[in-house]
Protein backbone atom coordinates (compact mmCIF):
# COMPACT_ATOMS: atom_id res chain seq x y z
CA UNK A 1 0.00 0.00 0.00
CA UNK A 2 3.03 2.37 1.27
CA UNK A 3 4.51 1.53 -2.06
CA UNK A 4 1.71 2.18 -4.21
CA UNK A 5 1.13 5.46 -2.53
CA UNK A 6 4.74 5.61 -3.26
CA UNK A 7 4.74 5.26 -6.79
CA UNK A 8 1.64 7.16 -7.36
CA UNK A 9 3.02 10.11 -5.77
CA UNK A 10 6.36 10.12 -7.36
CA UNK A 11 4.14 9.37 -10.65
CA UNK A 12 2.53 12.90 -10.05
CA UNK A 13 5.45 14.81 -9.20
CA UNK A 14 7.43 13.48 -12.62
CA UNK A 15 4.49 14.40 -14.83
CA UNK A 16 4.62 18.58 -12.69
CA UNK A 17 7.97 18.34 -13.94
CA UNK A 18 7.52 16.79 -16.96
CA UNK A 19 4.79 19.98 -17.84
CA UNK A 20 6.71 22.41 -16.08
CA UNK A 21 9.84 21.41 -18.53
CA UNK A 22 7.15 21.31 -21.66
CA UNK A 23 5.86 24.48 -20.85
CA UNK A 24 9.61 25.86 -21.65
CA UNK A 25 10.15 24.49 -25.10
CA UNK A 26 11.95 21.19 -23.78
CA UNK A 27 10.29 18.85 -26.47
CA UNK A 28 11.53 15.39 -24.98
CA UNK A 29 9.55 16.26 -21.42
CA UNK A 30 6.38 16.44 -23.81
CA UNK A 31 7.40 13.41 -25.97
CA UNK A 32 7.69 11.32 -22.14
CA UNK A 33 4.30 12.90 -21.34
CA UNK A 34 3.03 11.30 -25.41
CA UNK A 35 4.43 8.04 -23.93
CA UNK A 36 2.98 8.07 -20.70
CA UNK A 37 -0.88 9.31 -21.96
CA UNK A 38 -1.15 8.00 -25.22
CA UNK A 39 -2.48 4.80 -24.47
CA UNK A 40 -4.65 6.11 -22.07
CA UNK A 41 -6.25 8.64 -24.59
CA UNK A 42 -6.26 5.95 -27.43
CA UNK A 43 -8.08 3.66 -24.76
CA UNK A 44 -10.32 6.75 -23.87
CA UNK A 45 -11.21 7.55 -27.46
CA UNK A 46 -11.75 4.05 -28.65
CA UNK A 47 -14.38 3.26 -25.84
CA UNK A 48 -16.10 6.40 -27.03
CA UNK A 49 -15.84 6.23 -30.37
CA UNK A 50 -15.62 2.69 -30.96
CA UNK A 51 -13.59 2.68 -33.94
CA UNK A 52 -9.66 2.52 -34.31
CA UNK A 53 -9.35 5.28 -36.79
CA UNK A 54 -11.33 7.98 -35.07
CA UNK A 55 -9.62 7.20 -32.06
CA UNK A 56 -6.08 7.78 -33.36
CA UNK A 57 -7.44 10.52 -34.96
CA UNK A 58 -8.87 11.80 -31.63
CA UNK A 59 -5.58 11.16 -29.98
CA UNK A 60 -3.78 13.16 -32.32
CA UNK A 61 -6.13 15.88 -31.60
CA UNK A 62 -5.79 16.19 -28.18
CA UNK A 63 -2.11 15.67 -28.17
CA UNK A 64 -1.85 18.87 -30.67
CA UNK A 65 -4.08 20.95 -28.48
CA UNK A 66 -2.06 19.64 -25.48
CA UNK A 67 1.37 20.76 -27.26
CA UNK A 68 -0.12 23.68 -28.46
CA UNK A 69 -1.70 25.17 -25.30
CA UNK A 70 0.07 23.69 -22.62
CA UNK A 71 1.89 27.29 -21.54
CA UNK A 72 -1.07 28.19 -20.46
CA UNK A 73 -1.73 25.31 -18.19
CA UNK A 74 -1.87 26.34 -14.47
CA UNK A 75 -1.43 23.15 -13.40
CA UNK A 76 -4.95 23.80 -10.41
CA UNK A 77 -5.81 19.85 -11.75
CA UNK A 78 -3.63 17.18 -11.96
CA UNK A 79 -1.93 16.84 -15.67
CA UNK A 80 -3.99 13.21 -16.33
CA UNK A 81 -7.61 15.35 -15.02
CA UNK A 82 -6.60 17.77 -17.34
CA UNK A 83 -6.31 15.30 -20.69
CA UNK A 84 -8.95 13.18 -19.40
CA UNK A 85 -11.66 16.32 -19.49
CA UNK A 86 -10.10 17.10 -22.29
CA UNK A 87 -9.90 13.79 -24.88
CA UNK A 88 -13.63 13.28 -23.72
CA UNK A 89 -14.60 16.44 -24.67
CA UNK A 90 -12.85 16.34 -27.72
CA UNK A 91 -14.68 12.68 -28.62
CA UNK A 92 -18.23 13.89 -27.35
CA UNK A 93 -17.74 16.56 -30.08
CA UNK A 94 -16.79 14.08 -32.98
CA UNK A 95 -19.66 11.44 -31.80
CA UNK A 96 -21.78 14.79 -33.04
CA UNK A 97 -20.39 15.71 -36.01
CA UNK A 98 -21.06 11.50 -36.56
CA UNK A 99 -23.84 11.12 -39.05
CA UNK A 100 -27.14 8.45 -36.90
CA UNK A 101 -26.07 5.87 -39.05
CA UNK A 102 -22.40 5.04 -37.68
CA UNK A 103 -24.29 4.42 -34.58
CA UNK A 104 -24.48 0.33 -35.43
CA UNK A 105 -23.87 -2.81 -33.59
CA UNK A 106 -20.42 -3.88 -32.85
CA UNK A 107 -18.86 -6.08 -30.96
CA UNK A 108 -15.68 -5.82 -28.86
CA UNK A 109 -13.80 -8.86 -30.63
CA UNK A 110 -14.21 -7.07 -34.08
CA UNK A 111 -13.40 -3.53 -32.55
CA UNK A 112 -9.90 -5.43 -30.91
CA UNK A 113 -9.04 -6.90 -34.10
CA UNK A 114 -6.11 -5.22 -35.08
CA UNK A 115 -5.48 -4.26 -31.20
CA UNK A 116 -4.43 -5.71 -27.69
CA UNK A 117 -6.54 -5.37 -25.01
CA UNK A 118 -4.33 -4.94 -21.49
CA UNK A 119 -4.99 -5.42 -18.38
CA UNK A 120 -3.34 -2.68 -15.69
CA UNK A 121 -3.26 -2.86 -12.08
CA UNK A 122 -5.26 -6.61 -12.26
CA UNK A 123 -6.14 -7.56 -8.51
CA UNK A 124 -5.18 -11.15 -8.05
CA UNK A 125 -7.40 -11.43 -5.05
CA UNK A 126 -10.67 -11.10 -7.71
CA UNK A 127 -9.71 -13.91 -9.41
CA UNK A 128 -10.19 -15.63 -6.25
CA UNK A 129 -13.86 -14.76 -6.25
CA UNK A 130 -14.73 -16.66 -9.60
CA UNK A 131 -14.32 -13.41 -11.53
CA UNK A 132 -11.53 -13.38 -14.21
CA UNK A 133 -10.29 -11.14 -17.55
CA UNK A 134 -12.75 -13.07 -19.67
CA UNK A 135 -15.60 -11.84 -17.35
CA UNK A 136 -14.24 -8.55 -17.63
CA UNK A 137 -14.00 -8.32 -21.39
CA UNK A 138 -17.67 -9.74 -21.30
CA UNK A 139 -18.81 -6.88 -19.28
CA UNK A 140 -16.46 -4.64 -21.98
CA UNK A 141 -18.17 -6.37 -25.08
CA UNK A 142 -21.54 -6.01 -23.75
CA UNK A 143 -20.91 -1.96 -22.63
CA UNK A 144 -19.53 -1.46 -26.54
CA UNK A 145 -22.07 -3.22 -27.92
CA UNK A 146 -24.69 -0.88 -26.06
CA UNK A 147 -26.42 2.17 -27.73
CA UNK A 148 -24.71 5.37 -27.98
CA UNK A 149 -27.34 7.00 -25.56
CA UNK A 150 -26.77 3.97 -23.02
CA UNK A 151 -22.80 3.79 -23.73
CA UNK A 152 -21.36 7.15 -23.47
CA UNK A 153 -23.30 8.28 -20.16
CA UNK A 154 -22.20 4.44 -18.60
CA UNK A 155 -18.49 5.13 -19.65
CA UNK A 156 -18.64 8.57 -18.54
CA UNK A 157 -19.83 7.37 -15.19
CA UNK A 158 -18.31 4.51 -14.31
CA UNK A 159 -14.94 4.28 -16.00
CA UNK A 160 -14.32 7.89 -16.16
CA UNK A 161 -15.48 8.68 -12.90
CA UNK A 162 -17.90 11.68 -13.78
CA UNK A 163 -20.75 13.28 -11.68
CA UNK A 164 -24.02 12.77 -13.31
CA UNK A 165 -24.53 16.07 -13.91
CA UNK A 166 -21.50 16.97 -15.49
CA UNK A 167 -22.44 13.89 -17.97
CA UNK A 168 -25.46 15.83 -18.09
CA UNK A 169 -23.80 19.15 -19.09
CA UNK A 170 -21.81 17.12 -21.84
CA UNK A 171 -24.39 15.28 -23.57
CA UNK A 172 -26.95 18.27 -23.06
CA UNK A 173 -29.36 15.87 -21.55
CA UNK A 174 -31.18 16.14 -18.42
CA UNK A 175 -30.02 14.62 -15.10
CA UNK A 176 -32.95 12.32 -14.77
CA UNK A 177 -32.46 10.93 -18.76
CA UNK A 178 -28.76 10.18 -17.28
CA UNK A 179 -29.71 8.77 -14.66
CA UNK A 180 -31.95 6.56 -15.97
CA UNK A 181 -30.07 5.94 -19.01
CA UNK A 182 -27.19 4.75 -17.04
CA UNK A 183 -29.56 2.28 -14.57
CA UNK A 184 -30.86 0.96 -17.59
CA UNK A 185 -27.17 0.29 -19.73
CA UNK A 186 -26.25 -1.11 -15.95
CA UNK A 187 -29.80 -3.56 -15.98
CA UNK A 188 -29.06 -4.64 -20.23
CA UNK A 189 -25.39 -5.61 -18.72
CA UNK A 190 -26.51 -7.66 -15.97
CA UNK A 191 -29.43 -9.37 -17.92
CA UNK A 192 -27.01 -10.14 -20.51
CA UNK A 193 -24.71 -11.60 -17.59
CA UNK A 194 -27.08 -13.88 -16.63
CA UNK A 195 -26.80 -15.88 -20.16
CA UNK A 196 -22.60 -16.52 -18.75
CA UNK A 197 -23.20 -17.72 -15.18
CA UNK B 1 -28.84 -12.71 -9.23
CA UNK B 2 -26.34 -11.12 -6.15
CA UNK B 3 -23.58 -12.62 -7.96
CA UNK B 4 -24.25 -11.22 -11.37
CA UNK B 5 -24.49 -7.59 -10.01
CA UNK B 6 -21.22 -8.29 -7.84
CA UNK B 7 -19.70 -9.51 -11.04
CA UNK B 8 -20.96 -6.63 -12.74
CA UNK B 9 -19.82 -3.97 -10.10
CA UNK B 10 -16.17 -5.40 -10.04
CA UNK B 11 -15.91 -5.88 -13.70
CA UNK B 12 -16.92 -2.17 -14.46
CA UNK B 13 -14.27 -1.24 -12.00
CA UNK B 14 -11.35 -3.11 -13.83
CA UNK B 15 -12.35 -2.18 -16.76
CA UNK B 16 -11.29 1.43 -15.77
CA UNK B 17 -7.60 0.12 -15.92
CA UNK B 18 -7.93 -1.49 -19.25
CA UNK B 19 -5.67 -0.39 -22.04
CA UNK B 20 -6.40 -0.76 -25.64
CA UNK B 21 -3.28 -0.84 -27.61
CA UNK B 22 -3.60 -0.29 -31.38
CA UNK B 23 -1.79 -2.43 -33.82
CA UNK B 24 0.45 0.85 -35.30
CA UNK B 25 2.71 2.75 -32.91
CA UNK B 26 0.32 5.57 -31.86
CA UNK B 27 3.02 7.19 -29.53
CA UNK B 28 5.34 7.25 -32.76
CA UNK B 29 2.23 8.85 -34.92
CA UNK B 30 1.34 11.41 -32.01
CA UNK B 31 4.92 12.70 -31.75
CA UNK B 32 5.22 12.51 -35.80
CA UNK B 33 2.37 15.13 -35.59
CA UNK B 34 3.78 17.65 -33.24
CA UNK B 35 6.66 17.82 -34.77
CA UNK B 36 4.94 19.02 -37.95
CA UNK B 37 2.22 21.37 -36.61
CA UNK B 38 0.85 23.39 -39.54
CA UNK B 39 -1.75 26.43 -39.84
CA UNK B 40 -4.65 24.29 -40.07
CA UNK B 41 -4.24 22.61 -36.24
CA UNK B 42 -3.88 25.59 -34.77
CA UNK B 43 -7.54 26.08 -35.54
CA UNK B 44 -8.43 23.80 -33.38
CA UNK B 45 -7.83 25.89 -30.48
CA UNK B 46 -10.93 27.70 -30.64
CA UNK B 47 -13.32 29.34 -28.79
CA UNK B 48 -14.73 26.30 -27.02
CA UNK B 49 -10.88 24.94 -26.55
CA UNK B 50 -10.16 28.62 -25.34
CA UNK B 51 -13.19 28.84 -22.98
CA UNK B 52 -12.47 25.09 -21.38
CA UNK B 53 -8.66 26.38 -20.52
CA UNK B 54 -10.04 29.70 -19.33
CA UNK B 55 -11.95 27.43 -16.99
CA UNK B 56 -9.69 25.10 -16.49
CA UNK B 57 -7.15 27.70 -14.76
CA UNK B 58 -9.76 29.34 -12.34
CA UNK B 59 -9.55 28.20 -8.81
CA UNK B 60 -12.83 29.62 -8.41
CA UNK B 61 -14.83 27.66 -11.23
CA UNK B 62 -12.94 24.30 -10.25
CA UNK B 63 -13.90 24.83 -6.81
CA UNK B 64 -17.60 25.69 -7.99
CA UNK B 65 -17.52 22.56 -9.91
CA UNK B 66 -16.04 20.07 -6.90
CA UNK B 67 -19.14 21.86 -4.45
CA UNK B 68 -21.40 21.07 -7.42
CA UNK B 69 -20.74 17.62 -8.04
CA UNK B 70 -20.55 17.00 -3.83
CA UNK B 71 -23.79 18.48 -3.60
CA UNK B 72 -24.61 15.58 -0.97
CA UNK B 73 -21.37 15.79 0.83
CA UNK B 74 -21.69 19.79 1.14
CA UNK B 75 -25.36 19.72 1.93
CA UNK B 76 -24.33 16.80 5.38
CA UNK B 77 -21.42 18.98 6.43
CA UNK B 78 -23.46 22.12 6.53
CA UNK B 79 -26.01 20.36 8.64
CA UNK B 80 -23.05 19.25 10.60
CA UNK B 81 -21.79 22.46 11.36
CA UNK B 82 -25.55 24.25 11.55
CA UNK B 83 -26.10 21.50 14.87
CA UNK B 84 -22.74 21.95 15.81
CA UNK B 85 -23.32 25.56 16.62
CA UNK B 86 -26.87 25.40 17.23
CA UNK B 87 -25.83 22.99 20.03
CA UNK B 88 -22.81 25.14 21.17
CA UNK B 89 -25.28 28.36 21.47
CA UNK B 90 -27.50 26.41 23.35
CA UNK B 91 -24.72 25.23 25.96
CA UNK B 92 -23.60 28.77 26.22
CA UNK B 93 -26.88 29.84 27.27
CA UNK B 94 -27.95 27.43 29.77
CA UNK B 95 -24.72 27.87 31.31
CA UNK B 96 -25.09 31.49 31.45
CA UNK B 97 -28.75 31.18 32.62
CA UNK B 98 -27.43 28.69 35.05
CA UNK B 99 -24.55 31.29 36.87
CA UNK B 100 -26.93 34.19 36.81
CA UNK B 101 -29.55 32.12 38.88
CA UNK B 102 -26.62 30.88 41.31
CA UNK B 103 -25.79 34.57 41.35
CA UNK B 104 -29.54 35.68 42.54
Amino acid sequence: MGRLKEKKSSSAVDDRVLVSKSKKGNKVAFEELVRRYSNYVYTTSFFILRNTHDAEDASQEVFVKVYLSIGGFRGLSSFKTWIRKLTVNTCIDKLRLRSKASNQKVSLDELTENCEVVFTNFNRNLEKVFLDKEMVKKVLNIIVSLDESYRIPLILRDLQDYSYREIAELTKKPIGTVKTNIHRARKTIKEKLKYYE
Amino acid sequence: MNNVNKYSKIARNIAKNIVVRPSENIEEKIINKISNIDESDRKLLDEKFLDYLRKNNSRLYLLNEKIKNNSGKVAALGSIVALLVIFLVAVCYLSSSENSSDNK
